[in-house]
């Protein structure tokens, strides 16, 4: 065996053809992924800011970071658990709950305790839905579908189905103020959180075994990853993040809402999928959900500027989700497509 | 109807890639004749099987029967000819009734359409099961609910009730119909094949050369694709047919014979002390020297491939136990084994080992994070992944267009170089390989087998499973013969004195 260090990467030349590989030119295939939400965003821009003005006013960037803020942390919760290869849809009801129970809970606590005590309940939540699904064998969907109709139940009891007011102003300091000027603390939250998150994807073991399951359980099996118990801590972040993404809701409106984050479930699916982490598991990351994460805030809050009405707001965020899919689907895992 | 009916392939071929599965393979079978077909593993029977049922497309030859060319690659066309087959992988739909299955998709047999359709079908079935004297499940069982052998004989029960209804008498197709079937129910099927005899002919497939011999009328020989031989079942032994199925030139320079050591230390590195799993093997005792490479041969079934997986910690051993440099190891499971340094470079590729949207780089690195992980912060030491990838990939010498390319991208070769370059970066005691040069050019087969003299020599204890008895004998030390999940032979390989495939093969069959 020739030892030849120098020489890194010996050119495919006359060597057996590669396996089936992808369809169309190589670079676009690559970069397709990244490119879709980078070409997104700058669009959007420039036609919103074309349409309205005001949409590039200060005031309007004040108003997208806050938004970001919680759809990013939404988002982010959900990111691992489809980089896996499953999908957690108790995420919303979760920050819902999470919102809930800080505001019942921080005035009598205090609030480092409610806090944490919140992120305890959220990791218990998060848990159960991996437990449920890695040890019973239920598809991670069918165990959050039914995890999101519990944890709307145990809001709506908490709370009383009315909202849940609080004094203390922690809250209101911790997410709405700004230690860095022009942005808001919950932002910034957002921003170090998926700083670290990208960290933990792609420069730790544990990180690395999340893309492996995600790419073939199977294989990582074999390959010495401990599966179920990187299946297990991922869904366990899960709920802990979607935890953090209720208290900063909470933080926002002031006051505890039952059901008040649960419609953000789509939005933050859409801002996984957009930003190029794909469904199937294995592909993406931590900064593709917060890219995401911009297009759909951005999409949004420009068709607020622009007065398009709520409904058609639905429509098209629908068809976003569908759109991304389509461009970032990955085909050949389903040979009858064609 | 016509008294006889005679199938005839003339100059069969069906390459897979690099692998000539079949090379101008010509047979004739006549009604009334049941033809043995015997060969090695990868001799070409299932594809020669996969052919005459339709499933497999020949990419030369022609097939007819009585005169008239069959249509191949078209298994609905040809079992309207009267070909039906009896195959290893059950085709059943478990949900569904015994005599659902049995009439599925020809649910027209019995006549038109209505109520009264369901009950003529089960009285159709219930009145072949009586024939064929089984009598363990009636027509109305669900499928699921019945035993695997139990499953064999509805698959048996279904060919035959498909050979009852067509134009000519049939040809029933059987690929190791027995390997799951006790000896009371192989012996109804063997009865059912003569009584039938004068209405069918028959193809019978088996790694059994006993059961082949007593069914048989005559025999054809498969090697490396070819026909080697047909014979009259006649005074034929066991013996004479292992020398037809083997036979090859081995060359001593392919398989680095030279650089053959042998053990280095005579204490083991890893052992499995009466090792039983229900299904694959019982009472198995093995041991692997640091330096030594062990070859397992058996047949498929035999329990090899199951034994290595549970050196390696990917099988869970139901009695005895993996003793590890000398302490037992209770929950032997893969991360422990490789925490250990047992590696495994798993049979299937595709499904087993690559993650093939991942690119090369972590695809290799995925073997050996924690030597890459930080003492202080446990983060990746990125640069240090990047250069020992690239050193790996150069040592193995794998062709890439990037190491950021998906692996799945790459050629069958490379990718299985990358398998391996997962575990070469750690320090490993026991490499565990199945299969290892399964699909791959011959090039890239004799760097790999480099690779393996190079990794025993530098003390790693090699435990080799293949399906090749030509690698194992090319290059193991000592051959374990697995037959029927029981030690049939252990036999001695020093490169002065191999034995023979015949040798081999004679205490795998």
């Amino acid at each position: 065996m020739t030892q030849n260090p120098t020489k890194v990467v010996v050119p495919d030349v006359g060597g057996p053809p590669a396996a089936p590989g992808p369809a169309g030119p190589g670079w676009l295939g690559r970069y397709r992924n990244i490119g879709v939400p980078i070409v997104a965003l700058i669009v959007l821009v420039v036609y919103f800011g074309v349409q309205n003005a005001a949409f590039l006013s200060p005031d309007s960037a004040q108003n997208i970071l806050r938004q970001l803020a919680f759809l990013a942390v939404l988002a982010l919760a959900g990111t691992f658990v489809i980089l896996i290869g499953g999908i957690d849809l108790s995420v919303a009801a979760g920050a819902t709950l999470s919102g809930i129970l800080v505001a019942t809970w921080i005035d009598d606590l205090g609030g480092p305790l409610a806090i944490a005590a919140v992120l305890l309940c959220g990791a218990v939540v998060g848990l159960a839905n991996g437990l449920i699904s890695t040890l019973l064998r239920v598809p991670s969907f069918l165990v959050t579908l039914g995890m999101m109709s519990v944890l709307n139940g145990i809001s709506n009891t908490v709370s009383n189905g009315g909202p849940v007011s609080y004094q203390s102003g922690l809250l209101n300091t911790l997410v709405n103020e700004s230690w860095v000027p022009g942005l808001p603390n919950g932002t910034l939250i957002a921003f170090v959180l998926v700083a670290v998150f990208t960290v933990v994807a792609f420069a730790t073991s544990y990180g690395r075994h999340i893309y492996a399951v995600g790419g073939n359980e199977r294989a990582a099996r074999l390959s010495g990853v401990r599966v179920r118990a990187v299946k297990l801590s991922v869904f366990t972040l899960s709920g802990v993040v979607a935890a953090i993404a209720g208290i900063i809701f909470t933080g926002q409106a002031s006051t505890g809402v039952p059901l008040g984050a649960d419609p953000s479930l789509l939005n933050s699916i859409a801002a996984i999928v957009v930003g190029g982490t794909a469904l199937s598991g294995g592909v993406g990351g931590p900064h593709r959900t917060l890219l995401g994460t911009l297009v759909i805030v951005i999409l949004s809050s420009g068709m607020d500027i622009t007065s398009v009405d709520p409904y058609t707001q639905l429509i098209v965020k629908g068809a976003v989700v569908i759109a991304a899919v389509v461009l970032t689907i990955d085909r050949r895992r389903y040979g009858t497509i064609k | 109807m016509p008294d006889t009916s005679t199938v005839t392939l003339t100059g069969i071929s069906k390459s897979y890639g690099i692998v000539r599965a079949l090379r101008d393979v010509s047979l004739e079978i006549s009604t009334g004749e049941v033809l043995g077909l015997i060969g090695e593993n990868g001799a070409g029977k299932s594809t020669l099987i996969g052919v005459m049922s339709g499933t497999v497309r020949p990419d030369a030859g022609t097939m007819t029967v009585d005169g008239t060319d069959a249509p191949l690659g078209d298994p609905r066309r040809l079992a309207d000819l009267g070909v039906s087959v009896v195959v290893q992988e059950q085709a059943l739909v478990e949900s569904l009734r015994v005599y659902e299955n049995i009439y599925l998709g020809r649910e027209a047999l019995a006549g038109s359409r209505g109520l009264s359709r369901a009950r003529r079908l089960r009285a159709a079935a219930g009145e072949l099961l009586r024939d064929m004297h089984i009598d363990e499940f009636g027509a109305d069982a669900v499928v699921a609910g019945l035993t695997y052998p139990q499953r064999q004989l509805v698959e048996i029960a279904k060919a035959f009730a498909s050979a009852q209804h067509t134009a000519r008498p049939p040809l029933i197709l059987l690929d190791e119909p027995t390997s799951a079937l006790s000896e009371h129910e192989t012996e109804l099927l063997f009865s059912l094949i003569e009584r039938w005899r004068s209405r069918a002919a028959f193809l019978y497939v088996s790694h059994i050369l006993h059961d082949v011999l007593r069914v048989s009328s005559r025999l054809l020989v498969l090697r490396d694709g070819r026909v080697i031989d047909t014979l009259p079942n006649d005074g034929v032994t066991d013996a004479r047919l292992h020398e037809l199925m083997v036979g090859r030139e081995r060359s001593a320079d392919y398989y680095h014979e030279e650089a053959q050591r042998g053990a280095v230390s005579g204490r083991p590195v890893v052992q499995i002390v009466g090792g039983g799993k229900a299904g694959a093997f019982t009472g198995v005792d093995l041991v692997v020297r640091p330096g030594e490479i062990v070859g397992l041969a058996g047949v498929i079934g035999s329990g090899k491939s199951e034994l290595a997986a549970a050196v390696a910690g990917a099988e869970r051993l139901d009695t005895g136990a993996i003793v590890l440099g000398g302490v037992r190891r209770p929950r032997w499971t893969v991360p422990r084994a490789v925490r250990e340094g047992v590696c495994y470079v798993p049979p299937e590729r595709a499904q087993d080992s690559l993650f093939p949207k991942l690119g090369v780089r972590p695809n290799i690195s995925v073997g050996f994070l924690d030597v890459l992980a930080s003492r202080w912060t446990r983060l990746l030491r990125l640069a240090a992944e990047r250069s020992r990838v690239a050193d790996l990939a150069g040592r193995l010498r794998i062709k890439t267009p990037s190491l950021a390319t998906p692996v799945g991208e790459l050629s069958g070769g490379n990718q299985q170089k990358a398998v391996f370059a997962r575990w070469l970066a750690r320090d490993c005691r026991v490499l565990v390989l199945d299969d290892p040069t399964r699909g791959i050019d011959v090039g890239t087969r004799e760097e790999i087998y480099g690779l393996i003299r190079e990794l025993a020599a530098s003390g790693v204890g090699i435990l080799l499973c293949t399906e090749s008895l030509e690698e194992i004998i090319g290059l193991a030390d000592r051959i374990v013969v697995l037959r029927d999940g029981r030690v049939s032979a252990e036999i001695p390989a020093p490169a002065t004195a191999k034995p023979t495939e015949v040798d081999v093969v004679s205490h795998m069959m």
